[in-house]
């Protein structure tokens, strides 16, 4: 059975990242917009096509 | 939405994210080109290759770059090849935009990629449309189009899911075999962790927009300390035992405080500290970072 103890403190400001990495994301955030606005640009969208 | 998300990849290193459907793969894939899925924006962060910002490129480097030294392979080839064009020609447009070859050559080396893709009778699908193709056929000259002008960085967007099982580990083992001799590194996007398990470096996995975990694929499968990374493989295992303990409650990421751990509504092991504190991500061992204030220890 797994036991459970305390984390870590050591805290990590990114995963494995070094100086010989060939890509690196770097505290990426992306948003999307509240229902509204998403249907607003789909209908955008079909109205354009139309 | 994503949030705070860090990932690195080496040269030639194969790195595998997982996770269920909505946790923002895809998303993180389409941001990473520096086009996320409309109408989503990257609010903040930075996303470096070969030491420049994709972030901050002019549409038009950005655009060389894509296809050149950046490569998807889509998980629906048939929404992605063009119907009215010929295969050669789609693959040979790629050599003649960004290897500038002329008609002739661009074609030579369509034919070139359609056999090391393994698809029969190559000089004849050449000038095949898509629909003349079966789905197998497709994903092939997909990854042909990807691979044409050997690119240091391919994504890979859950392109096996509609095949079947049998195609599926022809597709990964030509996949692996072709990025091993372009020398490229991968993304490999998939729900199916146990795909993973055979063909990645490093595993990634992603809940709710957030890494949960991050791990050496052996560190991974063998010493999981994330309960989100014990549910996933515990829902592949054929332990009943291991399945009876770490079952989904919810079909659906419950919604959480802003000041929770995102995945205290699913987390069986969920403690007060859960719902009071977001933890960080935190290494427990070299290159082994959990986003947990309670990671299971083994």
């Amino acid at each position: 059975m797994n036991t459970v103890i305390g984390a870590s403190k050591l805290t990590h400001p990114a995963v494995i990242a070094t100086s010989a990495d060939l890509l690196r994301v770097k505290d990426l955030r992306v948003v999307f917009p509240t229902a509204t606005a998403a249907i607003a640009h789909s209908a955008a969208r079909y109205q354009s096509v139309g | 939405m994503l949030r705070g998300i860090n990932l690195s990849v080496k040269p030639g290193e194969v790195l595998g994210l997982v996770g269920e459907s909505g946790a923002g793969k895809t998303a993180l894939a389409r941001s990473i080109l520096g086009a996320p899925p409309a109408p989503g924006r990257i609010a903040s962060g930075r996303v470096t290759f070969e030491g420049r910002d994709i972030l901050t490129l002019p549409e038009r480097q950005l655009r060389s770059l894509r296809g050149r030294r950046l490569a998807m392979v889509v998980p629906n080839p048939r929404g992605e090849l063009n119907p009215t064009v010929t295969i050669g020609d789609q693959i040979g447009t790629m050599a003649r935009v960004h290897l500038g070859l002329d008609r002739k050559a661009a074609r030579a080396r369509a034919l070139e990629m359609l056999r090391a893709v393994q698809i029969p009778d190559p000089e004849r699908r050449m000038n095949a449309y898509p629909h003349e193709l079966s789905g197998c056929m497709a994903q092939r000259a997909v990854i042909a189009i990807a691979l044409i002008c050997d690119p240091a960085f391919v994504i890979s967007d859950d392109a096996t899911s509609g095949l079947d099982v049998t195609v599926q580990a022809q597709i990964l083992d030509l996949l692996r075999k072709l990025a091993a001799e372009h020398h490229s590194a991968m993304l490999f996007i998939t729900r199916d962790v146990g795909i993973t398990a055979h063909f990645c470096d490093r595993v990634a996995v992603l809940y709710d927009g957030e890494i949960m975990e991050a791990a050496s694929r052996n560190a991974l499968f063998l010493l999981p300390a994330h309960p989100y990374t014990l549910l996933l493989l515990a829902a592949f295992s054929h332990n009943p035992e291991l399945r009876q303990g770490w079952s989904a409650t919810a079909s659906a990421p419950p919604a959480a405080a802003a000041e929770a751990c995102i995945y205290v509504g699913r987390c069986p092991l969920a403690q007060p500290l859960c719902r009071a504190e977001k933890p960080p991500l935190a290494e427990l061992a070299p290159g082994h970072v959990v986003r947990c204030h309670f990671p299971v220890r083994h």
